[in-house]
């Protein structure tokens, strides 16, 4: 099971991931990407404190976001990863090319930046 | 002791493997990043063969993990079309983003993750056999992430 809770923090789209993330799941957070726009957003940013699982099915969903977002010239940032779950990301190299943070409050930080020389803008 | 799990298209396969993991855990005093790898194997390889035989209707896939002492080896046999895990090609974890795809990096976790990691055809069923050591509790052979 996979819980998607959206919130707002000013001009970037917060979603927190809580639970599973495969196979059966990973269709949810896809349907949710594709039927929503974002387009008004700086950013989107995922906390995933409470994800406790992830598989390969899971990172596709997010490979894929990935490149949309980029594409959408929106900033696309993960944080909160727990130990295991960040293991998963260094493995499979994802975290040469995602912005992975250890904290919100490290992102949110990232974000308040003006001269454009963060990680994120 | 040991564990066996008989999954079918129609079964909740993940809820089940996570449920046969936790009594695992129970059972080995597991780590929570031991249970993780431990699911992440069992889900990885039930996913591809649930994947690569959905027009065969009476697929069976029957799990069975067996332990001794802090060595677990699961034996994943099904009836599905031959089909060869160990054979499938690592992915390049070195391309960027717009070159990655990400094909093959559920096996690729199953090969990090295990010790031993072995296929063979035998009577018509495809058998995957996988061994793991577990470190007890308070030996962590857990990379640590800052």
């Amino acid at each position: 099971m996979i819980t998607i809770t959206p919130t707002i923090k000013g001009r970037y789209q917060l979603i927190r991931l809580t639970g599973r993330l495969d196979s059966t799941t990973s269709p949810q957070l896809e349907d949710y990407l594709a039927t929503n726009d974002f387009s008004e957003f700086k950013g989107v940013i995922f906390e995933m404190t409470e994800l406790d699982y992830i598989s390969s099915a899971g990172l596709r969903v997010l490979l894929n976001a990935s490149k949309t977002f980029k594409k959408g010239n929106i900033h696309f940032s993960l944080c909160g990863m727990q130990a295991h779950i960040l293991e998963i990301f260094e493995i499979s190299g994802f975290d040469t090319f995602l912005n992975i943070y250890p904290t919100l409050t490290e992102v949110l930080e990232g974000c308040n930046y003006s001269d454009g020389s963060t990680k994120l803008a | 002791m040991t564990f066996q799990l008989t999954l079918t298209h129609n079964d909740p396969y993940q809820s089940l493997l996570e449920s046969h993991v936790a009594l695992l855990g129970e059972q080995l005093s597991l780590q929570e990043h031991q249970c993780f790898q431990v699911n992440l194997i069992l889900d990885e390889l039930s996913t591809n063969i649930f994947e690569n035989n959905k027009k065969i209707e009476n697929l069976h896939v029957t799990i069975n993990i067996s332990w001794e002492k802090r060595k677990i080896t699961i034996v994943i046999e099904d009836n599905g079309v031959p089909f060869d895990p160990t054979s499938v090609n690592e992915p390049d974890i070195s391309l960027p983003l717009s070159k990655r795809k990400a094909g093959g990096l559920g096996l690729f976790f199953v090969k990090k993750y295990s010790d031993t990691f072995e296929y063979t055809r035998v009577k018509g069923l495809n058998r995957t056999t996988i061994t793991k050591s577990l470190a007890p509790s308070n030996t962590s052979t857990h990379p640590q992430t800052s």
